[in-house]
């Protein structure tokens, strides 16, 4: 237990794996009990994320920090540690995981063992992302998350998973090589470590910054997913099952952002300077287009994977406003996307796994049969739209109030977006759910069951949670937003007289890392 | 500068060489066999074979571990990197022979001197990895080259086999004549075939009037080793000659034969390279990006898993060449990449054909990879190891060939050859396309009951204990050595 406790990240991220063991020791009949073990051994990841939050100073540094030799010779070390946004982005994964299991109950009935192999698999990945502060650690447990996913979107999928799951797999690694081979370069230029923190305190050169930046924004950007390249997350979010949908949109996503939030930005504050204008018009066209392609859909599922499009829009509005109210508004943003989105995903699921389709003409009236499922969904579709005293509006509010500082046209551009957000969720839920019944099917339903229940629960909660109480969510990322944007609008590159200076603009552990 | 032949010291050549005899004593006992007694699914050959390969490989790996230094007899050198490659062939060719019990056994063909042409195949594999010379390097292509001639069209009863074996036969008889031209024009121009001897002059022989020769003597020598190791535009015969020979002598000409021409293609590189760097640094980056980009996009469009393979392992031999450029300004970072890369390889495409060795050992050899349908539920550890390699080869971490990848860019980016790595790292994404297609395959589709029946007769039986060998050792492999790749790291350092 103590070592538990002193190794605190690592037992986190390696947990699920444990449970992998567990898991594949079981023979295959036993699919209850493959079920309780992966629900159990991620819900033990959440109480030990739990652990760690109360232990978080919040200093803005990292925390938790862990560092051993893994492959020295190369300067590759395993390091790991969490600031404020690692830590939230690993509390909402630890969070979705578990629910995504309870809620694929019913719904995942071949293969039962692979599948929950693989979402533990998943979950280490998504952890190590969030927790990686050596760069090719990042790299791995990047490209660790894109197997599972693409087993679960092909294997579990609906009817046209495999060239989802092809489309997803190869545009996914088409820019995560082109990062690889961005952090190859950057390596070398900053004498071979591969710490994160050696790589902010090395000042890259300025072409060097922009070719780089360009190769870490395109694999990134893929992820988030940025317009113009977003075509592949319609389909895979629509035919996923309903848990790949809920880790997609609720912590893939994330990864993307993540990525601009820790590398492409900080490390490149000078193409941050150049590129973000391009990097905003590309986030509003996003926020528009996604709301205004999500209201044509007559595909609920394809409904809210592009409202996903629009709401990420936001996050990198709030990211490359460079405005502390902006970026600390975008974090909180990423967590509430995933569980509004989440909720959302999951309530489509269980409304398919009721009516086996997800056309918005086949329903109509469900309210009748299924009020409580209705008076859920009609809550989170609120969430999502923003609705004050919800989660949704806090982080919402803050990017629109942060950017309207900074890049006051794009922010003006994009509060649009949050009307365009409200006509297609409400008239998506007037047509799914209220008028007259007019399909047979549709008059007897059953309402939600227990297990059901116990999923949405944990999600309502938090919903009203963050919307009334956001402080402690804003305190966590606070500090650490700020060392973000210390780093990210660094401008000494242009004159090296002038640098001296300018190190003291470093928050402080930057420059003890120099030391090293 | 003449090596001195009248002061070779007898009895540390002999010490040098006692793996080699074991090795030429077992093939001499599996021909008299073969000569002597009507053996018919005996399992003496191979047996005896392995325990060759055992000890050949134990008395090497103590040679390796031993601080002596390395020494030199002119024609032939031992060092810590000849004894290191010798190693990963006594490791193929163990692999190969596991592999061939199986097989041949299906096939009711059970010869002794199958085993026997391959340790003598394996024998100048030994004589071109410590090639000191060219003409040593010749005479070592030319002993492995003759026994796998032979080997690929071993199934003499099958046209496909008889094919492989004249086409591989032909051009390797056509590479060969380029190589002996080339060493007659190094001889020319430089007064000399030992590579140490080269090394040491190639500035001043590029600087004085030989200069063309010189240069024409080893574009004839890089045309030679472009055909072995199967670098476009020298690369047709590979996938039909991968293809139609028995897929145990496809995994040895695969892994051994392969890391066999490109050590003697490193030690000649690091000899003659890095005088008149620039003339070969543009040649080898045109072959490589060549190379990646036509072995990658040839395997797109096949349907055939071993064919699929054969131009997966082209597109290799060009990621390889990635590093090529390198051992001008930094020989020891190229060499350390490439064998490291090499050992990858070894593993992950031995693993790989293990698979297409299990399909296959019905009467016929179905090898459409429309054939693995629905693998995943009928042998879902198979499928599961399958998964592996493929991923391997793709170079998703953490699989060795991630590491082996990233390894190997990393010297050529330290180099300053960024763009050719952007080139190569575009390639392995290409490449994703058809390494995730058995995938789909085998896990994806839910196979129709007609395609449902005719599956490979092999897969009904239950394994044979050399197949689960073969693939136990290499699936961990990947698996350990893309975890912790640092003990590796150090061999290969300690090695180059």
């Amino acid at each position: 237990m103590n070592w538990i406790y002193a190794h605190l990240l690592t037992s986190i991220i390696f947990l699920p794996l444990v449970g992998l063991l567990v898991t594949l020791a079981i023979p295959s009949r036993y699919e209850k009990t493959i079920r309780v073990v992966s629900i159990v051994t991620s819900s033990f990841v959440l109480l030990l994320v739990g652990k760690l939050w109360g232990g978080f100073a919040g200093s803005g540094e990292f925390e938790f920090v862990e560092i051993a030799s893994w492959i020295p010779s190369v300067q590759i070390f395993y390091r790991v540690g969490a600031d404020g946004v690692s830590l939230l982005l690993m509390a909402l994964t630890a969070f979705l995981v578990p629910i995504s299991i309870l809620a694929s109950w019913r719904e995942i009935n071949r293969s039962v063992k692979a599948f929950h192999a693989l979402i533990l698999l998943l979950e280490t990945g998504m952890l190590g992302v969030f927790a990686s502060l050596d760069v090719f650690l990042f790299y791995v447990f990047w490209e660790v998350v894109l197997i599972p996913m693409y087993f679960l979107i092909g294997m579990w999928g609906s009817k046209d998973r495999i060239r989802a799951a092809l489309k997803f797999f190869i545009f996914t690694m088409a820019g995560s090589v082109l990062m690889l081979a961005a952090i190859l370069y950057s390596s070398n230029a900053a004498g071979g470590s591969f710490d994160v923190v050696a790589w902010y305190a090395h000042k890259f050169g300025l072409t060097e910054q922009f070719l780089l930046f360009g190769a870490f924004a395109v694999a990134f950007a893929i992820k988030v997913p940025m317009v113009p390249f977003h075509t592949w997350l319609p389909d895979a979010h629509t035919e996923a099952p309903t848990a790949g949908s809920v880790i997609l949109a609720g912590v893939l996503l994330k990864m993307g952002t993540y990525g601009f939030y820790r590398f492409a930005m900080p490390l490149f504050p000078m193409a941050v300077i150049k590129f973000a204008p391009l990097m905003l018009t590309l986030s509003v066209i996003g926020i528009v287009y996604g709301g205004l392609v999500a209201m044509v859909q007559p595909d609920v599922k394809r409904l809210v994977a592009y409202s996903s499009i629009s709401h990420l829009g936001f996050v990198m509005l709030g990211l490359f406003s460079l405005d502390p109210q902006a970026v600390e508004g975008a974090v909180l943003q990423m967590v509430n996307h995933g569980i509004s989105t989440g909720a959302l995903f999951l309530m489509v699921g269980m409304l398919y796994e009721r009516r086996h389709t997800r056309m918005i003409s086949d329903y109509g009236g469900v309210a009748r049969t299924l009020p409580v499922l209705t008076a859920v969904f009609v809550l989170i579709t609120f969430s999502s739209i923003g609705l004050p005293g919800l989660n949704n509006f806090v982080g919402e509010f803050m990017v629109l109030l942060g950017s309207f500082q900074t890049r006051t046209i794009y922010s003006a551009v994009s509060i649009s977006g949050v009307v365009i957000s409200a006509i297609y969720m409400l008239w998506m839920v007037q047509r799914v759910f209220f008028g007259e019944i007019t399909n047979e099917e549709n008059v007897k339903l059953p309402d939600l069951r227990v297990r059901e229940y116990w999923v949405l629960a944990p999600i309502i909660i938090l919903v009203f949670a963050i919307g009334v109480w956001p402080r402690p969510w804003i305190t966590a990322i606070e500090r650490s937003s700020n060392t973000f944007l210390g780093l990210t609008k660094r401008v000494e590159i242009f004159s090296p007289t002038a640098s001296k200076g300018a190190e003291n603009a470093f928050p402080s552990f930057v420059r003890r890392g120099e030391g090293r | 500068m003449m090596p001195q032949f009248t002061q070779i010291d007898w009895s540390s050549l002999f010490n040098m060489g006692l793996p080699w005899i074991v090795i030429f004593a077992a093939a001499a006992i599996a021909f008299l066999t073969a000569a002597l007694v009507e053996e018919e699914n005996s399992l003496f050959t191979p047996v005896m074979t392995l325990v060759a390969i055992a000890v050949a490989f134990a008395l090497s790996w103590g040679r390796w571990l031993s601080p002596l230094p390395g020494l030199s007899f002119g024609m032939l050198v031992f060092d810590k990197l000849s004894v290191f490659v010798w190693l990963m062939i006594l490791f193929s060719a163990a692999i190969s022979v596991l592999l061939s019990i199986p097989y041949l056994a299906a096939r009711g063909f059970v010869k002794p001197e199958y085993y026997g042409l391959l340790l003598l195949s394996t024998l100048g594999m030994a004589c071109l990895v410590s090639a000191g010379d060219l003409l040593m390097v010749y005479l070592g292509i030319e002993t492995m080259s003759l026994a796998v001639y032979v080997l690929a069209g071993f199934l003499r009863y099958r046209a496909a086999s008889n094919e492989a074996a004249l086409k591989y036969f032909l051009i390797g008889a056509f590479a060969s004549a380029f190589l002996l031209m080339g060493i007659a024009f190094v001889f020319g121009s430089a007064g000399s075939t030992n590579l140490a001897v080269l090394a040491e002059r190639s500035t001043e022989i590029m600087a004085g009037e030989g200069r063309s020769f010189y240069l024409f003597g080893v574009a004839m020598l890089l045309i030679g080793f472009g055909f072995k190791i199967a670098a476009v535009p020298f690369h047709a015969w590979a996938p039909d000659v991968y293809d139609g020979a028995p897929t145990p002598v496809t995994v040895f000409m695969a892994t051994a034969v392969k890391a066999a021409a490109f050590v003697a293609f490193l030690r000649l590189g690091v000899s003659v390279f890095s005088a008149g760097g620039e003339v070969w640094i543009t040649v080898l980056s045109v072959g490589a990006v060549a190379t990646m980009l036509l072995g990658n996009l040839a395997a797109i469009v096949q349907e055939n898993i071993k064919r699929m393979l054969a131009y997966s392992s082209i597109a290799h031999a060009g990621y390889i060449l990635v590093a090529f450029p390198s051992i001008v300004s930094d020989p020891q970072g190229a060499g350390r990449a490439v064998l490291f890369y090499l050992f990858a390889y070894i593993l992950m495409t031995a693993g790989a054909f293990a698979v297409v060795v299990v399909m296959g050992l019905g009467k016929d050899e179905p090898t459409g990879i429309s054939r693995l349908a629905g693998l995943g539920k009928r042998r879902p550890v198979l499928a599961a190891t399958l998964t592996l390699f493929l991923l391997s080869l793709l170079g998703i971490p953490p699989t060795v060939g991630f590491f082996a990848k990233y390894y190997l860019f990393l010297t050529a980016v330290k180099s300053g050859y960024i763009w050719l790595v952007v080139i190569a790292v575009i390639n392995s994404a290409i490449s994703a396309y058809y390494y995730l297609r058995p995938i789909v395959v085998m896990y994806f589709k839910i196979p129709s009951p007609l395609v449902g029946e005719g599956q490979g007769e092999g897969e009904t039986h239950a394994l044979s204990p050399f197949i689960v060998a073969v693939l136990a050792i290499t699936a961990l492999g990947v698996a350990y050595f893309g975890i912790f790749p640092s003990n590796l790291l150090a061999i290969v350092t300690g090695s180059f």
